[in-house]
């Protein structure tokens, strides 16, 4: 952050600091003013499990703090994340430290359940300037932040090597413009084996929310209500509806698999437009499919994405903020930023580690660091869940053409308005 | 003393109240009520904390809306959460469908238990061998058995290569995926993994049927179906009303299967979204609503109850024997 904005903001946060300390000092930050009066403490840091390379990484990540601090860490893994942690939380045993996935985070920052993080940073002069900004903006709300990003995951596209070539073409020729995709797919479509579909994508609100608000207009407006059927959502829309149903755009479960990263590496389909997790995936699993990946086409000349991130946020009921403090700290510094992405294989959410890494020169994940800069983050105020709940419930009937795209957009668009009032206002 | 007379006669003067007996009688009387109170001890503690309170506070919070995160403030709001039940479209749709599963799954899963126990106790070969066999689904984890199904289900899996094969489909069908699909297939997989248990059940039932009845229905000249229908059947009506009572139970309550073929949103569209799906969407997934969780709670309890009842009386009336 620049220093015109710190020097009001500290004089802010003192007088807060001064305001509720008066009060009780309840809400006082407790960054320690001498990191080794932490030695020997012990946090509880609450996570998912992820993939093999990430708990490795994740181990050595601890080990590393431990070194480096004196604090204990201990590992609570949730295999069923947001219905354990929710128990844990109403429940008081709730980790110092946990992921925090962006999508969640309005709901339960409303909850008061995180600890608003702005003083602590302040205090210790970290740099947020580094952080790619979507991913930060993603833990912000009611400008306080909740949370910092420990990596984050965009969108792009995937391509079949050997598919393509065989149909004639080259990685070029896949057009930049999400207007020009259509008529290419109808083209690659001629030419490509039988039983092999153009393109594949997962049809939900994750990842539609940036194509829907291309022209413009939110998913969710000022008092959190559900706004699916504007004529821009519709018009922005309409091209996937038609491509599904000339079949030039299927979904994962069209063709028997559960995410669409298996029907690509089963070489069920020559394009695909899904994360960056996908790469490890298909290299793991499907050593012989040889792929490609670019930047997903721009929409009326705009480039868009999904950016997904995960944070670590501090457990407002924590008696050990501090100490959790120190670990969101050194987890979300170069040192920490490194082992862990390096190790996992994830984009970093500091710009400086994606450059040390040479992301960007990294044929495949290129793309998606690319992204980082422009994409949108999957997240949208407290009411998103009930939104997404209905966009993903009643879009495969538009795709079927059991509606029309208006009708269904409508629907969701009422059944989830209608939920958001009675439940959440 | 005076006092407790008092209330004894005022509650219920036909309740039996104990007659005011000599001091000595009635000492040895409570210690002897002391001390069966004392067994029952653990199990009354275990039965009310995790039983009796935890269905008195969900009766209690179906009244307000809630937040349970830090400091936990309630709002009484009556029969708000009730009436929004009521207006709720999408409460309508998992009703549907979870009665629906209910009036295909019961009767036949009842049906076959009946059946294949009929047939495992008649006497023929390696009965034991099939009894054991026939019973391990019923062993497995119902979530391991979903993935199985979903497997055989799937769009490239054995169920739709032997039907293309044989020629009863042209292309293979999207079991799981399909609006129209969905729902049977759980069905399907319900009663495949629900009739051994009952089957069990059954068969304890039929050891209690005196052979007699056979052979004097033998010498009347009654062929096996006969049998089946005017012994078997009618002499097993306790088992089978406690078979079917378990079996609605378990139907309303279907959630595991929903859950993991439609990873949690009972899509697609709606066709497999079941009351406990509901209910777990609104306590787990959006936050702040569990008030509204409890009283779709406490409503599935009702019509678990009424229909259970409904059934019982249904079936009391036909038997007669």
């Amino acid at each position: 952050m620049n220093k015109k904005v710190s020097k009001p903001l500290s004089v802010f946060v003192l007088s807060g600091l001064v305001f509720t300390a008066a009060c009780g000092g309840e809400e006082e930050a407790q960054v320690a003013s001498d990191p080794s009066e932490l030695e020997g403490k012990e946090i509880t840091v609450g996570t998912w499990k992820g993939t093999d390379a990430e708990v490795k990484a994740f181990d050595e990540l601890l080990a590393a703090f431990t070194d480096e601090t004196g604090i204990k860490v201990k590992k609570k893994v949730y295999n069923d994340y947001q219905t354990q942690l929710q128990t844990d939380l109403v429940g008081g045993t709730a980790p110092d430290v946990f992921y925090v996935d962006a999508f969640l985070a309005p709901e339960l920052s409303k909850q008061g359940v995180l600890e608003p993080i702005d003083q602590y940073v302040e205090q210790t002069e970290k740099d947020l300037g580094d952080f790619y900004e979507p991913a930060i903006n993603a833990f912000k709300s009611e400008d306080q932040l909740f949370g910092l990003p420990k990596d984050y995951s965009t969108l792009g596209l995937y391509y079949n090597k050997k598919m393509i070539e065989d149909a004639g073409f080259t990685a070029d020729d896949i057009p930049t413009e999400m207007e020009d995709l259509p008529g290419f797919l109808k083209e690659l479509q001629g030419e490509l084996p039988s039983g092999v579909t153009p393109a594949i994508t997962s049809s939900e609100l994750a990842r539609h929310m940036f194509v829907l608000q291309s022209g413009g207009t939110d998913i969710v407006d000022g008092d959190g209500k559900a706004v699916l059927s504007q004529q821009d959502q519709l018009a922005a829309l309409q091209p996937l509806v038609d491509a599904y149903q000339d079949k030039l755009v299927q979904r994962p479960a069209d063709l028997g698999q559960g995410w669409a990263g298996d029907s690509f590496g089963a070489e069920k389909a020559a394009i695909m437009i899904e994360g960056n997790w996908a790469i490890s995936h298909i290299q793991q699993n499907f050593p012989d499919v040889e792929m490609g990946t670019k930047e997903v086409p721009t929409i009326g000349g705009d480039s868009g994405s999904m950016m997904f991130t995960v944070s670590y946020s501090l457990n407002s009921d924590s008696e050990e903020k501090a100490a959790g403090w120190e670990f969101i700290d050194y987890a979300t510094s170069k040192d920490g930023m490194k082992i862990w992405s390096e190790g996992a294989g994830v984009l970093p959410s500091l710009k400086s580690i994606a450059e040390e890494l040479n992301l960007q020169d990294d044929e495949l994940k290129a793309p998606f660091v690319a992204a980082g800069a422009y994409a949108t983050p999957w997240q949208k105020g407290d009411s998103l869940s009930i939104v997404a709940r209905e966009y993903n419930n009643l879009l495969p009937a538009a795709l079927k053409g059991d509606m029309t795209l208006e009708e269904a957009m409508k629907k969701a668009e009422e059944t989830a308005n209608k939920d958001i009032e009675t439940q959440l206002q | 003393m005076g006092t407790q007379l008092e209330i004894n006669r005022r509650t219920d003067a036909a309740s039996q109240a104990p007659p005011p007996k000599k001091k000595k009688g009635s000492e040895r009387n409570r210690r002897e009520s002391m001390q069966g109170i004392t067994f029952m001890l653990p199990t009354l503690i275990i039965l009310v904390t995790f039983t009796l309170l935890p269905i008195a506070y969900s009766l209690f919070l179906s009244f307000t809306r809630v937040n349970l995160f830090g400091g936990i403030d309630f709002q009484w709001v009556g029969f708000d959460n009730y009436v929004n039940a009521w207006n709720d479209d999408r409460v309508w749709t998992a009703l549907k469908n979870t009665f629906r599963y209910a009036v295909f799954v019961v009767p036949i899963q009842t049906a076959i238990a009946l059946l294949m126990a009929a047939v495992l106790n008649s006497g023929i070969r390696f009965q034991n061998t099939f009894r054991t066999i026939y019973f391990l689904p019923t062993l497995t984890s119902s979530s391991a058995l979903t993935m199985i199904f979903m497997f055989l289900f799937s769009l490239n899996g054995p169920i739709n290569n032997v039907l293309v094969s044989l020629g009863f489909l042209e292309a293979p069908v999207n079991f799981i995926n399909e609006t129209d699909f969905a729902l049977t297939t759980i069905m399907v997989m319900n009663i495949w993994s629900t009739v051994p248990f009952f089957m069990t059940i059954y068969l304890a039932g039929l050891q209690d049927i005196p052979s007699s009845l056979y052979e004097a229905a033998s010498l009347d000249g009654a062929n096996a179906w006969q049998k089946l229908m005017k012994i078997t059947v009618p002499n097993l009506t306790p088992v089978t009303n406690y078979v079917l009572l378990m079996g609605i139970i378990g139907c309303f309550q279907l959630f595991d299967q929903a859950y993991i073929i439609s990873g949690g949103t009972g899509g697609p569209n709606n066709a497999t979204l079941t009351f406990s799906l509901i209910i777990y969407q609104y306590a787990f997934k959006t936050i702040g609503t569990m008030g509204y969780a409890s009283a779709l709670a406490i409503i599935l309890t009702v019509i678990i109850f009424a229909v259970s009842m409904l059934a019982r009386k249904l079936n009391k009336e036909e038997s007669n024997y």
